[in-house]
């Protein structure tokens, strides 16, 4: 029987198997200290941004048709602030605000946890949103090159807004670039383009550093919850 | 080239180099060898005896004024009238009542923690499995704190630390802050079945075979209920399920984008 | 800190409501760096609660007491400046630095606090004091009373 080039490379993955099971038990380094066991970098934890609480986008330039859009203005303000609403979570803002952020590198997938959002990052290679899908956080296909992260997003809703002031059409499509510049150390770059509401992509970056917490897995105000890395 | 083989080579090259990170050991990596990380969909089935959808064939083993509120609120229902349900306002299921809910789960394993991430409301469980004791005064929360140990191949989860449903709000009156809070008991069974603040759940999760996941609900509460409560759910490995994003307070607000939140 | 505001404060720059410090809008507050004022006084009521914890105290200004009210930012952000749900209570005597209410009621939103002579951990400048950004009470708003 011929070989043929897709039994080899059944055959790799299987071997690819079973060198995994192989290791699995020859290595019991923690989950959190893996990073210099693996060849690519250990993105798990919980990150914590380093600087001022918020992100500024930057060479914002709103073609005209947005420039109107981003003039309206939201609800008028409430003191003392009203009961939690069930906010609704939307990326990026999910990733850049001042919850801290967590990663978990699963098979096929890198799971993001931000305020009050769940992301997942395919990373098996499938091709980005190929049923068209829409939610407020999008689709996002991601992989590694070298030390960085190159995650990209499209399929979030047809209108709304990534910040006030930057509202977003149906074409908009958002590249992160997460640099791990040491173990413990990530610089965040979100680089945003719309070919109908921006001129030029809108660009933003923050440093994370990782927090030597244990899992947060914290959820915002939807669930009435303000849960924390220690109480 | 064909696709399948390229999925199947990185899907392998995803799971070692995943192993590789989460240095794997004993009962997870067990877990993680067998199987267990993955999609599941529940099965159709039984539900806790007497809470099956809004049929409630079986009277819960409640007691005292947890039983007069069911009885209440089950004779609001049969009378046709709308019963305030937290979670038709957006808000999780909590524990083990995400459980129940008709909507798939992810499920990751590994040696210091496992993750469950229900679709439902974006519900995400961390279970503890470093061997830590729960935190004296936790943070009280819908799904509770949970600490996991391996009975052979089966994670035991007890989760504890419930909070109820109760809401604060402040508002000025004449200069002063009052403070208003509106009490609720958590409904982390059934929208019918109240529980107190003695509330505990005891999970046992195990593979019963590759494709199907099983995990045995049992509920303890000294105030409420007059027996422990037990159910067994189900659910079906779905390889090519993805989870969606639950917007459902996305609906909500622009419903009323007046009430806040973005357009 | 001017510095790194001014480094920050480009063109064009703008905002995103953090989820965990801002819940809302700040346009109710006078969020000018200059407007930033401080009162000393007695804590009456102390609120742990969602989205964002409250403060009460009591200040004597002209020879009458004065309530405040202080809007803080999140209790899982201040638990991570180092705060405690109940870092403050009532009857501790307080420092409050915060921006005020536009409208002159008395209240604001906080920022710094000193309980008893000892300064709880910094929080971050008000996010409200940037022009033009998510603060202002545009789409980035999130909060208000749930829907019916």
């Amino acid at each position: 029987m011929p070989i043929t080039l897709q039994a080899l490379q059944t055959r790799r993955a299987l071997l690819g198997l079973l060198c995994a099971a192989v290791v699995v038990s020859a290595i019991p380094e923690a989950y959190s200290q893996a990073a210099t066991q693996s060849s690519r970098p250990n993105l798990n934890g919980v990150w914590n941004f380093e600087g001022l609480p918020l992100v500024f986008f930057q060479n914002i330039s709103l073609t005209p048709e947005y420039q109107a859009i981003a003039k309206q203005h939201g609800p008028p303000p409430s003191f003392p602030p009203g009961p939690c609403a069930s906010g609704p979570t939307r990326f990026p803002a999910m990733m850049v605000g001042n919850s801290p952020i967590e990663f978990i590198d699963a098979p096929e997938k890198v799971i993001a946890i931000g305020a009050g959002g769940v992301r997942r990052i395919y990373t098996d290679g499938r091709a980005n949103n190929p049923n068209g899908k829409r939610s407020n956080v999008g689709y996002s296909v991601g992989r590694w090159e070298g030390r960085t992260f190159v995650v990209e997003t499209t399929g979030l809703p047809a209108t709304g807004a990534i910040a006030v002031g930057l509202p977003h059409s149906d074409q908009v499509r958002i590249t992160e670039r997460m640099v791990m510049t040491s173990d413990n150390q990530m610089e965040y770059n979100i680089s945003i383009e719309d070919s109908k509401a921006l001129t030029r992509p809108a660009t933003i970056m923050r440093k994370y550093n990782r927090l030597n917490e244990v899992s947060g897995t914290e959820m915002g105000c939807q669930n009435r919850e303000t849960e924390s890395f220690k109480f | 080239m064909s696709k399948a083989p390229r999925t199947v080579e990185a899907a392998a090259a995803a799971l070692s180099v995943f192993l590789l990170l989460a240095g794997v050991s004993d009962a997870g990596a067990q877990a993680m060898r067998t199987g267990w990380w993955g999609v599941f969909t529940p099965v159709e089935g039984p539900l806790f005896d007497g809470s099956t959808g809004n049929a409630h064939r079986q009277r819960p083993p409640l007691k005292g004024e947890f039983a007069k509120r069911y009885d209440e609120t089950l004779a609001k229902l049969k009378r046709g009238e709308t019963i305030d349900d937290p979670v038709d306002r957006c808000v999780s299921a909590g524990v083990p009542r995400v459980n129940l809910e008709p909507r798939p789960l992810e499920i990751l394993v590994t040696p210091e923690r496992t993750w469950i991430f229900h679709e439902h409301r974006r519900t995400v469980r961390l279970i503890h499995t470093d061997g830590s004791a729960p935190p004296d005064d936790p943070v009280l929360t819908l799904r509770g704190h949970s600490v996991g140990r391996w009975e052979g191949g089966t994670l035991v989860v007890e989760t504890t630390g419930f909070r109820d449903n109760s809401e604060t709000v402040g508002r000025l009156e004449g200069g002063r802050l009052v403070l208003e809070t509106k009490f609720d008991y958590q409904k982390g069974i059934d929208k019918l079945i109240s529980h107190s603040d003695q509330f505990s759940v005891t999970e046992r999760i195990r593979l019963r075979d590759a494709d199907t996941l099983e995990n045995e609900i049992t509920v303890r509460d000294s105030k409420a209920l007059s027996r422990p409560w037990k159910t067994v759910r189900t659910y079906k490995r779905q390889p090519n399920l993805e989870i969606e994003h639950d917007n459902c307070d996305e609906i909500r607000f622009a419903a009323n984008p007046r009430a806040g939140g973005p357009p | 800190m001017n510095k790194v505001l001014a480094g920050l404060t480009i063109a064009g720059a703008l905002a995103i409501s953090g989820a965990a410090h801002a819940h809302h809008s700040f346009v109710a507050f006078n969020n000018a760096p200059e407007a930033e004022t401080s009162r000393e006084g007695v804590v009456t009521q102390w609120a742990w609660i969602n989205p964002h914890p409250l403060m009460e105290f009591s200040v004597s200004e002209g020879g009458k007491n004065v309530l405040y009210v202080m809007e803080l930012p999140s209790g899982g952000y201040l638990i991570r400046k180092g705060w405690k749900k109940d870092s403050a209570k009532p009857g501790d005597k307080v420092k409050v630095t915060f921006a005020p209410l536009k409208d002159g009621r008395p209240g604001g939103l906080l920022q710094g606090l000193v309980v008893n002579g000892k300064a709880l951990p910094a929080i971050d400048p008000n996010p409200g004091r940037f022009e033009g950004t998510a603060n202002s009470g545009g789409p980035g708003r999130q909060g208000g009373p749930p829907t019916p």
